[in-house]
């Protein structure tokens, strides 16, 4: 099994050094300059040549990606062109807060949708079904910016409950939390509701009934437990659509977070920034898949199986032919 | 049922680690054990900014946002009062011996945050950092000398140049020994004259100030002033409703909703900023005058505020409408699509040969060029709209790879040479953004920039806008009167036509 993770975990390396190279290349061919927008318009050329002179921006592109993977190699990211200061620095003060709010929108999505697409599915084609599946297309049809100021207005303006900026306190948490789940609780929700709905069809489901065991068993132990394997597989995408997809709320809840940062970055073409969080979200996808990955030991045996001899093996070909 | 017990525990305990992970992030300020009250409390305000910079060292920052925080933590050399007038700062008094020389009375009593006390030297210090500092190294570029004797501290300039004590309003009095000692560590930890002392500064986020125990003109009535960035003009604002912030600027779509609610304050201040249309004069079609003035022609400057905004104003000079040199010429042109069609006819351009350029900007949606496009069709002129990353913006203009751009900017000092300079040879690229050569502009900013008659300047500045609306290198589009809110109990702050808000003489209650 530690083998199979360490196997993964090196299969990061090349995913990261092909994903920060298509990045540096787009970023350094970009129309745009970083001393133009670091110096201001007023800036002499003299100057502007320094500073390219004194952040390698003189240097081939080729030379200026070998010198920034030898930094990242020693972990360091760089210093930003803008500010001045150091971007682990940087991402150190902004990370937690795109942390909390992407792995608190994770738990709180799934910790609604499961069972309320398990309640969908035993309540197919009822009124309650029915009901929510208006309510839940409206749901995924309102942009999180404008969700986000009516929360606001309801929870801070009218009701005087909640803050409505800053991701200081938990309490501070709700309202963010709260937005960037809304739309991804009605499409969770009803994917859990076909897969449960789909396994609920299954023979052994038919047969467990056909014994006597009770229904909440019947649900939960097998036709559930069958069900989590794609939902295991659409949890490891969410990490990274939810990690990725925080500016909106970032920008709407004025919290200091990193897609704000990589955003204002790309802005003002700071590419050191831009790497950083770029290979930052890289790593927490390919994070994400991997722990979906061992999920599926955890679910099914037979894959753990799998996964205590080393890892799927390629089937030789000759193997093949003879099986 | 065990299970779902577990369940909820991991969760629970998840979200406690996520919540350690998530306190005290920030980088703090070295606090100053004689500060009290640093955590705030009840005489404390927030503030919502647009932005809260990455890096406080206001000469590096030059952005209005920046400016408004590290204002109350030092004093700059001189001051400009709300309708541009010279004020003294650090410096309290001036002579001009000759047009060159200028000695500076260094004032009595400056004290820095650490105990320090200000001196000559440490104005020498401030003029003589700039020119490391590539946002402000202009200004160093003209002196040929700084000295100090005494409390005087005298600049030779290397040519007369009356706006030069203007421009002192933009540079803060900084301690030699401090930033020697602190390196670039400055930016995150300033330090000044000023009423208030920097505790926690999150760059980004926020930037905590606590009033100075110490400061020889008396502790500030605020103990403790939060500013914090909110982007979002609409999000800026629910705050300012919910309670969680005690001032902002509004946008025009939340006015009427700010002056119903009793709780608040809300107040409109004409601005310095300056919206305008450029033209590329080097090349063709906008080298020829006729094609520019068509344009102006073309452009409905009052028609279209009525999709701009409430806080817009239609202008007709380049000069800040609140300034003094702000002047509307006899030859001022107004919206004639008939006189912009007349004179395309002549330059050759018709149906069977129609005038097309392309607009950049860097706003997004700008729905007055949309408008403007819709005008300019209807006379067979076919335009391209392109909104550009404000940096790509930035490298075409100065390096004249556009046709027509659209834009804006402010002014903090008032110095009619800034404005004078859209017109000058010698500023292209920075202010003279149509690249735009005509002897007499030039001879005539020449005079204004060396009279210390200030009838003769304002003479040469208006002269200056005849010109401009013959020759149309560029025009004036719009002004605009900002909107701001604040909680009803505070008193006493100040927002400068620059945009800059002062809440040193700021009460609560």
């Amino acid at each position: 099994m530690i083998k199979y993770i360490l196997k993964r975990i090196l299969q990061i390396i090349p995913v990261l050094i092909g994903v920060s190279a298509i990045v540096f290349l787009m970023l350094s061919f970009s129309p745009g300059e970083p001393a133009r927008l670091a110096l201001g318009m007023n800036a002499k050329p003299e100057q502007i040549e320094a500073f390219n002179r004194e952040n390698g921006l003189d240097q081939p592109v080729a030379i200026q990606y070998v010198n920034y993977m030898k930094g990242l190699v020693t972990g360091d990211l760089g210093t930003s062109y803008t500010t001045k200061q150091r971007v682990s620095s940087m991402i150190a003060i902004r990370l937690p807060a795109t942390c909390i709010l992407a792995f608190g929108s994770l738990i709180l999505t799934y910790l609604v949708a499961i069972p309320l697409g398990i309640l969908l599915a035993v309540k197919q084609n009822t009124w309650f079904d029915d009901l929510y599946r208006v309510a839940a297309l409206i749901a995924s049809s309102i942009p999180a910016f404008w969700l986000g100021l009516l929360l606001m207005l309801l929870f801070s303006v009218k009701l005087g409950l909640l803050p409505s900026n800053g991701f200081d306190t938990p309490m501070h948490w709700i309202l963010p939390l709260l937005c960037s789940c809304f739309g991804t609780w009605a499409g969770s929700s009803r994917y859990i509701r076909a897969m449960v709905l789909d396994t609920i069809r299954q023979d052994y489901v038919r047969t467990a009934r056909a014994k006597g065991t009770p229904e909440r068993q019947v649900l939960f132990r097998h036709a559930f437990k069958n069900a989590l394997l794609p939902l295991i597989t659409s949890i490891g995408f969410s990490i990274g659509n939810f990690f990725g997809g925080s500016i909106v709320i970032e920008q709407v809840f004025g919290i200091n977070g990193m897609g704000r940062m990589m955003l204002n970055a790309l802005r003002e073409k700071d590419i050191p920034t831009v790497m950083a969080g770029v290979i930052i979200t890289a790593i927490m996808i390919a994070l994400g898949n991997l722990i979906a990955d061992l999920l599926y030991g955890v679910v099914d045996p037979r894959i753990r199986a799998v996964y205590s001899s080393g890892g799927p093996k390629k089937v030789k070909k000759k193997e093949a032919a003879a099986a | 049922m065990k299970k779902l017990v577990s369940l909820a525990l991991a969760t629970a305990m998840t979200m406690s680690l996520l919540a350690a992970c998530g306190g005290d992030s920030g980088s703090k300020a070295t606090p100053d054990p004689s500060v009290p009250n640093q955590q705030g409390g009840s005489n404390a305000i927030t503030v919502v900014l647009q932005t809260v910079g990455n890096n406080m060292d206001p000469c590096f920052a030059n952005a209005i946002t920046t400016t408004t925080i590290t204002d109350h933590i030092y004093d700059c050399l001189v001051n400009c009062g709300l309708d541009f007038s010279l004020q003294p700062g650090v410096i309290t008094s001036w002579e001009q011996p000759d047009e060159l020389t200028y000695k500076l009375t260094v004032g009595d009593g400056f004290v820095f945050q650490n105990g320090d006390p200000l001196d000559a030297g440490d104005v020498v210090f401030s003029l003589e950092r700039l020119e490391d500092i590539p946002q402000a190294a202009d200004l160093y570029a003209r002196l040929a000398s700084v000295s100090a004797e005494g409390s005087v501290v005298t600049v030779v300039l290397k040519e007369a140049d009356n706006g030069f004590l203007r421009e002192l309003a933009e540079i803060p009095a900084m301690s030699k020994d401090y930033c020697e000692e602190v390196g670039d560590a400055y930016a995150n930890a300033p330090m000044g004259t000023g009423p208030y002392q920097m505790s926690e500064y999150i760059p980004g986020e926020k930037a905590v100030l606590t009033a100075w125990a110490d400061y020889p003109g008396g502790k500030a009535s605020i103990d403790t002033i939060t500013f914090k960035a909110i982007e979002e003009a609409s999000a800026a604002y629910i705050a300012l409703e919910s309670g969680d912030a005690d001032f902002s600027d509004v946008d025009a779509p939340d006015y009427s909703r700010a002056q119903s609610n009793d709780k608040l304050t809300f107040t409109q201040v004409d601005s310095a900023y300056t919206a305008f249309v450029s033209m590329n004069t080097q090349a063709a079609p906008f080298d020829n005058a006729n094609v520019r003035k068509a344009m102006a022609y073309a452009f409905n400057t009052e028609g279209y505020l009525s999709v701009k905004g409430d806080n817009y104003i239609a202008i007709d000079s380049m000069f800040p409408m609140v300034s003094e040199y702000h002047y509307t010429p006899d030859n001022a042109i107004t919206y004639d699509l008939d006189m912009a069609k007349e004179l395309l006819a002549v330059e050759g351009y018709n149906e069977n040969n129609p005038l097309t350029f392309t607009i950049s900007g860097y706003s997004s949606n700008d729905v007055v060029m949309q408008a403007y496009q819709a005008d300019l069709k209807s006379i067979g002129v076919q335009v391209d709209l392109v909104t550009q990353e404000f940096g790509v913006f930035l490298d075409n203009m100065a390096s004249m790879n556009f046709q027509m751009l659209t834009g804006g900017w402010g002014d903090t000092t008032g110095n009619p040479l800034t404005a004078a300079e859209c017109y000058w040879s010698g500023s292209f690229g920075a202010q003279n953004i149509s690249f735009y050569e005509n002897a007499m502009c030039d001879e005539l900013y020449n005079t204004a920039k060396a009279s210390n008659d200030p009838a003769k300047v304002m003479d040469a500045c208006h002269q200056i806008q005849e010109i401009a609306w013959e020759d149309v290198p560029m025009f004036p589009t719009f002004g605009r009167s900002d909107g701001y809110a604040y909680n009803k109990d505070l008193t006493g702050v100040v927002i400068y036509p620059s945009g800059i808000v002062s809440f040193r003489e700021a009460k609560l209650g």
